[in-house]
């Protein structure tokens, strides 16, 4: 008994050490984990600016941001494959529902472009992008997406862009219930962390 | 006699060393066949989970529906969350004449539905339901904000209050059937009312594809995750208090979905 006692008394002590570690830095450890999924790229002038539909709230404001501090002078909107209620014609496509906040928040109608047609597949998204870019002799883009979702979406931009000569520089957004060094401690912040992580280690698997 | 002892004694520990190097032998053997069938488990789980994949995520899928539907009830109850499904689903309830009235809430807004640029939640929801034949006079709009399955239930325990029913059928996603009985059962714990369950299947996957899509396995892996969450969280504050309408509320709310 009392061998046993000496040989677990380390364990013992090394699990408490951790445990104590762990409570000590457990904040930045989370910081860590959510700001691995954010990728802020150097701002720079560039001949688009394409927000992603993630976030209603954040995404469209922080495009019409860009534009006024004349980052580019041109925002383009995806077309999507319409869902059930669009198709019934209940709810506005997402393009016509941006368009009208970046109007709302001074962008002129002119330079707002909506590319591509309705898409199929998430994967095929960045071909009408491509186009529209080649197209016109342009080659640098703006992304902006919500923070959590940065990294998933620049890895889909990126396979879906090999080839070209666009770059893709990424400007993360601060979500509104939470940020990187809170996240935890929101429900909504749970869920996406765990949404995000989640298809980033299938997407990882699985291409 | 401290010389006599002496022998003895170690003629006793020698007796007890062979006895333990004797016994030793079929317990390392045992635990030889321990480890063996540890590397087993170990090394065929896997390979057997793998092989039976199907049936077993079929399963895990089918045991978060419930589906318990029967007619007649007073009131089909739309819950929150899923347009493109759950009102489509109350809307071909309500033609079978399950239930007369259709009860749908009033859910918090957002900035672009704030700017008039989309329909508000139970906007939509009547839309929907208009669209698909039910009666402007039979949807029942809740009027309070709610954000989460608790707040659904605090809202239509009011509604009952002033309106006593016998049976509300509760329409939502198939995964949620299970967490939502729960939530509504507690929260009506005390009233005569009971809850049925009506499923209301996804456009893209069910029970048994579910995996196969991002959207699929979110959906049933966040069931998984928040059915022990509520359980735990909800029980372990049971009992609390009144709210401020004074009626008793078994569990404290906490906006949780």
């Amino acid at each position: 008994m009392g061998a046993i006692r000496h040989r677990t008394k380390p364990i013992w002590i090394g699990c408490l050490a951790v445990t104590v570690a762990l409570g000590l830095v457990h904040q930045h450890i989370l910081t860590g984990v959510a700001s691995f999924m954010t990728i802020r790229d150097p701002l720079e002038k560039a001949d688009l600016i394409l927000p992603l539909y993630h976030e209603g709230h954040t995404v469209p404001f922080s495009a019409a941001d860009l534009y006024h501090r004349g980052y580019a002078d041109r925002v383009a909107l995806e077309r999507t494959r319409p869902s059930r209620l669009e198709r019934l014609g209940l709810l506005p496509p997402p393009h016509e529902v941006w368009r009208k906040v970046l109007e709302a928040e001074g962008v002129p109608a002119e330079a707002i472009v909506t590319i591509g047609s309705p898409v199929e597949d998430r994967r095929k998204r960045e071909r009408p992008l491509a186009t529209f870019l080649r197209s016109r002799g342009k080659s640098r883009v703006i992304v902006v997406a919500s923070a959590p979702w940065s990294r998933l979406s620049r890895n889909d931009l990126l396979r879906g862009l090999a080839g070209s000569s666009v770059e893709v520089r990424m400007y993360p957004v601060r979500p509104r219930e939470f940020d990187e060094s809170t996240w935890w401690r929101s429900r909504h912040g749970l869920v996406t962390y765990f949404d995000v992580y989640y298809l980033w280690l299938v997407r990882f698997l699985r291409d | 006699m401290a010389d006599s002892s002496r022998p003895t004694s170690l003629i006793t520990s020698g007796m007890l060393a062979t006895d333990s190097r004797r016994a030793s032998g079929p317990r390392r053997r045992r635990r030889s066949w321990l480890w063996r069938g540890i590397v087993a488990v170990l090394l065929l789980g896997p390979v057997l989970l793998y092989l039976a994949r199907e049936p077993l995520l079929t399963a895990a899928a089918r045991a978060l529906t419930i589906d318990d539907a029967e007619a007649p009830a007073d009131y089909l109850v739309v819950l929150g969350g899923g347009a493109e499904t759950r009102p489509f689903a109350a809307a071909e309830l309500y033609r079978k004449r399950f239930a007369p009235r259709v009860v749908i809430f009033e859910h918090k807004t957002d900035r672009i539905t704030d700017l008039g640029l989309t329909p508000t939640h139970d906007q939509l929801y009547r839309k929907v339901l208009e669209l698909e034949g039910v009666a402007a006079e039979a949807i029942v709009r809740l009027p309070g904000a709610v954000d989460s399955s608790w707040d659904e239930a605090r809202s239509l325990q009011r509604l009952l209050a002033s309106h006593p029913a016998r049976r509300v059928v509760l329409v939502t996603s198939a995964e949620h059937t299970r967490r939502a009985r729960w939530v509504f059962r507690k929260v009506l714990d005390g009233t005569p009312v009971q809850v049925r369950m009506a499923p209301a299947r996804h456009l893209t996957f069910d029970e048994t594809n579910w995996w196969k899509q991002d959207e699929g396995a979110l959906a049933y892996l966040h069931e998984y995750l928040k059915l022990p969450f509520y359980w735990i969280r909800y029980v372990l504050s049971d009992e609390q208090a009144h709210d401020a309408s004074g009626l008793p509320i078994r569990f404290r709310e906490r906006g949780a979905e």
